[in-house]
Order: structure tokens, then C-alpha cells, then sequence
């Protein structure tokens, strides 16, 4: 749903644009741009909802990080699987 | 008789266990090293005098009254500050955690090692947190690389790798929940084993992200890290992700070398980006172990995305409260991170959690082929300390989040791996992963002693001025 509410805006690079990058490049080349500053400030503003301060002086790098992580949530996200997937929050081997 | 700072555990384990030099001897000789070396590399946080002292002529005194000698008699060796050391503050490489009470009781994997006759010599410097790959810290400076002191030891078990690397003990622990142990080993020229998930206990340590954390050894040697991780194994109900398996010993097994494995060359992702020599490393590993096949895990880069995220996640989730009442006493660079963590979509980390089950059930396939795995451990050197980006694939790109991309993929779903040190023709060291099937640590094992015996592997020395 993010992805496709970035995608909405007027990005400076649509997110399935960056998703698609970075899947071709497959190192998962952790670029900063992307995802665009108005995309991300619903979420820096959620952080008052889990109690988190994110101070002026801090805002640049929590955003660049936290572009970084969307954006490779996006990729995984993008990944097609069936609803019957388990997932495997503890590793068994 | 005297030993060289730089003699094996097995070495000083048999001069000791043979009653040729005490434990008390090769102890004070160690604290003195510490003492001379450790103002440059800034690895030790502690040292436990002391108790090591302590603890060493309990060794002698066993010996002395004819008690067989444990495997690791004397031997001495140091561990990552976020394992619990009795009576110390669980640090964590944090402002933070060093308010704590000390700790009642040690670590489990410290108990198990002083069992076997080790001599704990005191904590090491490690990442805030245990978030990190640079073996950078702002409250106690930067562990520094033996081979060159303006460098990284890469991290986030960076003492770990300058105590070891730089002759202060033969051997120390750290713990792996990204490549937090191969990444050190890899800059400073180590051997280190991240075992399978669930191998060895993690009872007494701090956390970082319960469902990717382990711990290991790092040293100078294979038989060595045989040594210590032999002496490691086993059930502890005290952990609850630790698997009730019997001890399988490897140290024994190391003479086979690689004889009967099936042995490949990860391509793809994990051939693309590194520098020439990181991949040249693994190109010589394969020539001395006759492996010509290379084949590609499916979805390599989607599987460090997904390691990405839910470290974020769930290294947030850990620390909310910390975030919430002191933020400004994190490192920034962790700050920053953690606090990006917490604000990442729970749908994400759920897929990313379910596309980790596909992706293990796809190595398992591969495993049905080859009994060993190669790939690079990093796709550079030790970068300068404080260095900022690097060239991944010809563009420029953040160094922090990127040193590890080739070793997430694989401890994403658990597997053991040994981190193997090749030497370069430049000055720093290089690293090649080992990788095997889940609970296969003795392949990984083998095929490094095989890459050892065959001269291709080996921790180099540095030139440290006492």
C-alpha cells in the first residue's frame, strides 16, 4: 500500500521505478534518492504515535535511512508468494 | 619455557596440559601484551586481571594434583562486551547498558570455554548495539585494525578481531547476526565461524535481533576455532532458539580435509561488485579445492533486503524504550538507524519473514548438489576509519549499510559458515565464505583446514610496533 501511495505522488523517481532498479541491479544498491521527502513524512510524523522524538538535527538521517529501508521493503514486498506461505520468524533448521 | 604472543590455542594447550609452562605464566605474559598493545588497537574495554589470575591457577592446581588437562587448558581468550561477564556492566558497546548492574553469572559460552581450561581475559570493543560492520564506536573509540591502525576492523565484533589479529589472545568470541563475526575476520585477516542457528547457546548475551543472532569464535587457526567450538556445543535450556542436539566434535575430523565433499563457487549476486582481489580470493580457494562449478542462489538480493528489514524492525523493537527516554545517549549513526526501524511498515517485515521460508527451502535444494559453498566475505578491504562510502559495482554507495551484503544472504536462513582469511598482494587481508548445510559446521571446517593445509588460507601477521 505504501508503494503504491508513493507512487501517487509526484515523485522525483516512481517507487516502482526504484523497486524494478534495484531489483535489476540485485545488489540492492542503497541509494538514498528515490523515495520522495513528501512519501516519507506521514511516517516520520507516526513516530510522536510510538512515543519517538526524532529531533530537527535528526530528521536528514532518519529519513535517508529510512528511505533506504522502505525501499528494500518494497522489494521484498514485490516478491510474489501464496497467501498459504508460512513465514519463519524463527529460523528452524 | 617462553610462548610467542602469537602461539595457537592448541599450542599453548598442550605446553600447558604437558606441565612444559603454567597457566599462570602464559597468562601474566598475555596480560602483558594487553597492557603494551592494547593503548594502540583499542580492543580490550576490560581486562579482568584478576579474575584471569584466579582462574589460571585453579588450572595449574588441577594439574598439579594429576587432573587430566581440559582441551583448552590455559588457553587464554576474551569475548565481545555484550557477552555477560560476572561481576561487569553488560556493556554492549553502548553509553546506555554500562548503568546496568553488574552481571551475576557469566555467559554460557564462557562458562563452557573456562570448563575446558581457558582463562578469560577481559571484554572487548564492539558496535553500539551490535549494529554495526565498521568496529567503529563513539563512547570508546574505534578498535583498530593490527594490519593498519588508520583502518577499520570491521565489525561489529571489531575487538574481537583486533585482539585476536593483533596477538592479545589467540582467541576470542563475538557474535553474528548479519556477519558481525566474518566481517571482522575478513578486515583482519581471522579465521570465524558463525554456526548454524540454534548450534550454540546464547544464554547470557545481549541481544540485538533474536531471530538472526548467533555466536562464535574468532582465531588464528582452524584447529583452533575447532578447538573452541568443540568445547562450546551443546543443549542449554537457558536458550530458548538453542537446538537439543548432541555435541558432534569436529576438531578430530579436520585431517580428512575436503576429500569426498562437493564443493562450488556462488556466481551472480555474489560475483558482481567486489573488488577484483575479494573475488580473486575465492577464485584461488576454488582452484586449491579442484571446484569448477558455480552456481547462484535464487533471489540473493531480495534475500539481504529482507535481513535489512527485519534487523531494522525488530533492532527497533528492542530498544523502543531506550529510543523513547534517552535517544541522544545512542550513537548517532545507530540512532538513526533504530529510529528508522521503528517506522517501517509491519506488512514488510511480515513478507519479509514469509519469503524467508521460500528462500531457505531453496537453499535446501541446493544443498541436495554441493556439500560446500563459496563466496566472497566482503566486497572490499578494510576501509579507512571513518570512511563514509565506497565504489560497489562503480557507484558510490553508503559504506555502513553495504559492507555485509554478502553475508546476510546466508546468515538470513542460519547457515554455518567459516570465515576463511586469503592473503592479498596488497596489505590487507581478504576473506572467503565457507558455507554449508545447516548443522554442517564440520564441512565448513574441513574444507578451511583443506585451504589452510594447502597454503592458500592463512591469518596473516601484522607488524605491530611494542
Amino acid at each position: 500500500m505504501l508503494a503504491r501511495r508513493l507512487q501517487a505522488l509526484p515523485p522525483i523517481v516512481p517507487a516502482r521505478a526504484l523497486v524494478v532498479w534495484c531489483a535489476r541491479t540485485e545488489l540492492g544498491v542503497l541509494m538514498a534518492a528515490g523515495v520522495e521527502d513528501g512519501g516519507l513524512d506521514h511516517l516520520v510524523a507516526a513516530a510522536t504515535l510510538l512515543g519517538l522524538q526524532i529531533r530537527p538535527e535528526w530528521q536528514d538521517g532518519v529519513r535517508a535511512n529510512l528511505r533506504v529501508a522502505l525501499t528494500l521493503g518494497a522489494q521484498v514486498a514485490a516478491f510474489p508468494l501464496p497467501d498459504e506461505a508460512e513465514p519463519a520468524p524463527v529460523f528452524a533448521a | 619455557m617462553t610462548l610467542s604472543p602469537w602461539a595457537s590455542a592448541a599450542e599453548i594447550a598442550r605446553a600447558v596440559g604437558a606441565k612444559e609452562i603454567a597457566a599462570a605464566a602464559v597468562t601474566e605474559a598475555a596480560l602483558a601484551t594487553i597492557a603494551r598493545r592494547n593503548p594502540t588497537l583499542n580492543a580490550f574495554t576490560d581486562v579482568t586481571a584478576a579474575r584471569a589470575r584466579t582462574q589460571a591457577a585453579k588450572v595449574d592446581s588441577a594439574l598439579a594434583a594429576g587432573a587430566a588437562p581440559g582441551p583448552l587448558a590455559g588457553v587464554p581468550f576474551a569475548v565481545k562486551n555484550l557477552f555477560d561477564v560476572a561481576g561487569l556492566p553488560t556493556r554492549a558497546g553502548s553509553l546506555i547498558n554500562r548503568e546496568r548492574a553488574p552481571a551475576t553469572a557469566d555467559a554460557t559460552l564462557i562458562a563452557r570455554l573456562e570448563a575446558a581450561g581457558a582463562v578469560l581475559l577481559g571484554a572487548l570493543n564492539m558496535g553500539e548495539y551490535a549494529y554495526d560492520f565498521t568496529g567503529e564506536n563513539v563512547h570508546d573509540g574505534a578498535s583498530r585494525n593490527p594490519h593498519d591502525l588508520s583502518r577499520m576492523t570491521g565489525g561489529s565484533s571489531g575487538g574481537s578481531g583486533g585482539a585476536v589479529a593483533g596477538g592479545l589472545v589467540p582467541l576470542a568470541l563475538g557474535s553474528d547476526t548479519n556477519g558481525s563475526i566474518r566481517v571482522p575476520a575478513a578486515f583482519c585477516g581471522l579465521f570465524g565461524l558463525k554456526p548454524t542457528y540454534g548450534r550454540l547457546s546464547r544464554a547470557g548475551s545481549f541481544p540485538f535481533v533474536a531471530s538472526l543472532d548467533h555466536l562464535g569464535p574468532l582465531a588464528r587457526s582452524t584447529a583452533d576455532l575447532a578447538l573452541a567450538y568443540d568445547a562450546m556445543q551443546g543443549f542449554d535450556p537457558a536458550d530458548p532458539v538453542c537446538r537439543d542436539r548432541p555435541a558432534e566434535p569436529t576438531l578430530a575430523g579436520l585431517r580428512r580435509g575436503a576429500t569426498g565433499l562437493r564443493v562450488a563457487v556462488l556466481g551472480g549476486y555474489f560475483a558482481r561488485g567486489a573488488v577484483p582481489q575479494a573475488l580473486e580470493a575465492v577464485r584461488a580457494c576454488a582452484e586449491a579445492l579442484g571446484a569448477s562449478d558455480i552456481v547462484e542462489i535464487p533471489e540473493a538480493a531480495r534475500a539481504r533486503a529482507a535481513a535489512f528489514v527485519i534487523t531494522a524492525s525488530e533492532g527497533a523493537a528492542l530498544h523502543l524504550d531506550r529510543l523513547r527516554a534517552r535517544p541522544e545517549d545512542f550513537d548517532p549513526a545507530v540512532r538513526d538507524r533504530l529510529l528508522a526501524g521503528a517506522l517501517i511498515p509491519a506488512a514488510y517485515v511480515a513478507r519479509a519473514q514469509k519469503f524467508r521460508r521460500w528462500y531457505a527451502a531453496e537453499l535446501k535444494k541446493l544443498f541436495e548438489r554441493f556439500d560446500v559453498l563459496l563466496a566472497p566475505a566482503t566486497p572490499i578491504a578494510a576501509p579507512r576509519l571513518g570512511q563514509q562510502t565506497f565504489l560497489l559495482d562503480g557507484i558510490e554507495v553508503p559504506l555502513r549499510p553495504n559492507i555485509g551484503i554478502y553475508t546476510q544472504p546466508i546468515s538470513f536462513v542460519g547457515l554455518p559458515v567459516v570465515a576463511v582469511p586469503v592473503a592479498t598482494p596488497e596489505k590487507l587481508p581478504l576473506a572467503v565464505q565457507v558455507i554449508a548445510a545447516p548443522w554442517r559446521e564440520d564441512f565448513s571446517l574441513r574444507v578451511a583446514a583443506a585451504l589452510e593445509q594447502a597454503g592458500v588460507a592463512h591469518a596473516p601477521r601484522p607488524h605491530l610496533e611494542d
